[in-house]
């Protein structure tokens, strides 16, 4: 690929067309998400200044194509938000409060992202766009890497492209990247492998898939979290001993469930009604205060239940005792979900 | 006021037996009724000036996507308080059968009578915690 300066705000990129390229996809690479319009005049704009692609299906493989592109792609400065809307201010701000955080703050920040992501949702559909934006760059990676043994690059190449890479990665997952490489240094975890057995690319080529199971988790969002948890009270209910126990977790979970369920569709009427527009903070706020009332109320129906003095068998009479039934334990350590081990 | 403290857990505990079957019939005939009233109602409703351009984002992801749900279903069953703010100016007829508009009631009777429970559930927690 090669750059040359055009302009302040754009550059001329070469870009070689691989097999399975489509010219959405390259426009959505080079500028980032547009909305539909906008891909269709880039894609014109590309057809017009190139007179090998006569028009929009007649692309082929190796076929060189000059476009004009954002010059923040080739050099994206620190919190260059290229690939995050104007409505994204949040991850932003969270991204900045990452890069200043001390090794301590991070621990803190990793642990809690799921707790957002849980919390929130809706902002789920911003990080499933983050995941699928970066994944082009552990590509580059493979392939700078392959360049590099295929003798097209020298090793000096190699290792400025790689901290770049590293570097722009980082940048631009800031938290979420601990769904890569929990709070060890990305450049530990991006690494070629020395061992013999293993091609040495295959750890970037597993951290390419972890991202996409990370975004497949993500774009399922709340269902996922809720079905965790439903699945967990299961377990616990299997594995708890005595009657008494089983029904106080039963309590527990269906009053947090129920409290919850009940407080979202007061506030659900409510917004509807008032024709309020919930913007991301308000939505992480009444996220967090119904995810705090249900969690209370469920510990409290809990507290209620150990304190009556012979309570009945409520997992039994409701059946779910049985439903839940210990049938087989599991082997190793809880599959929290694909791609994705959580530290609780 | 042992004997109240009794009344109060007894409230407390044996309110989860009615809220199982509730929680689990809402969320079905719930997501039954998304899935049918947003292919029927958006064309016609999602768009300014009923949505508000930043929901017009916002609203298309889970679970936020809920609240239009919401606003459907009331729009369906009590139109004169939906009218009032939300789908001000609203006069045409809604794509929805008496089936639909059957399963409107009865979703949002559930949900009264979860967040009925939900507040029973919340004030005896509460009172529990406090008197003992």
């Amino acid at each position: 690929m090669n750059h040359s300066v055009t302009s302040p705000e754009t550059d001329t990129v070469v870009h070689r067309i691989r097999p399975g390229d489509t010219l959405s996809a390259i426009v959505k690479r080079y500028y980032g998400p547009v909305s539909p319009q906008r891909q269709q005049e880039l894609i014109q704009q590309i057809v017009a200044s190139n007179r090998s692609a006569k028009n929009a299906s007649t692309i082929y493989a190796d076929q060189l194509l000059k476009l004009e592109v954002p010059q923040q792609y080739c050099a994206a400065p620190k919190g260059f938000p290229h690939h995050f809307s104007a409505s994204d201010d949040w991850f932003i701000t969270l991204n900045d409060h990452w890069t200043s955080a001390s090794p301590a703050e991070r621990e803190v920040t990793s642990l809690l992202t799921p707790l957002i992501m849980g919390g929130s949702s809706a902002k789920l559909a911003a990080l499933d766009r983050t995941f699928k934006q970066n994944a082009p760059l552990l590509r580059e990676m493979v392939e700078n890497y392959e360049s590099y043994k295929g003798g097209d690059l020298t090793k000096g190449q190699y290792d400025y492209r790689r901290r770049k890479l590293v570097s722009q990665l980082s940048q631009k997952l800031g938290p979420t990247q601990w769904l890569l490489n929990g709070t060890s240094d990305l450049s530990e975890v991006l690494r070629i492998s020395r061992n013999a057995e293993t091609k040495p690319v295959s750890p970037l080529k597993q951290q390419a898939k972890k991202l996409a199971n990370a975004s497949r988790l993500a774009s399922a969002g709340g269902i996922v979290l809720t079905a965790v948890s439903l699945k967990m009270a299961c377990d616990q209910i299997a594995e708890a001993e005595s009657g008494k126990e089983k029904s106080g977790i039963l309590v527990e979970t269906v009053t947090a469930a129920t409290v919850g369920l009940g407080a979202t569709t007061g506030i659900s009427i409510a917004v509807a009604l008032a024709a309020t527009p919930v913007g991301w903070v308000a939505s992480l706020v009444i996220a967090t205060g119904v995810a705090a009332v249900s969690y209370a109320s469920g510990r409290a129906a809990r507290h209620m239940y150990d304190s009556l003095g012979n309570p009945v068998d409520l997992s039994g009479a409701t059946g779910v005792s049985a439903l839940c039934s210990n049938k087989e334990k599991p082997k190793s350590g809880r599959l929290v979900a694909p791609g994705l081990s959580m530290r609780l | 006021m042992q004997s109240t403290l009794d009344v109060i857990n007894t409230i407390g505990v044996y309110s989860v037996i009615p809220a199982i079957p509730l929680v689990l019939l809402s969320v079905i005939f719930g997501l039954v009724l998304h899935n049918t009233l947003i292919s029927r109602l958006d064309p016609l409703l999602f768009k300014e000036p009923y949505f508000h351009k930043k929901e017009l984002n916002t609203y298309v992801v889970w679970p936020l996507t809920m609240l239009k749900t919401v606003g459907y279903i009331l729009l369906v069953t009590f139109p004169k308080l939906a009218k009032w703010k939300r789908f001000k100016g609203f006069s045409g007829t809604l794509p929805v059968g008496k089936s639909l508009i059957a399963l409107c009631y009865i979703e949002l009777a559930l949900l009264f009578m979860v967040m009925l429970t939900a507040v029973i559930m919340m004030i005896t927690g509460m009172l529990s915690v406090l008197l003992s």
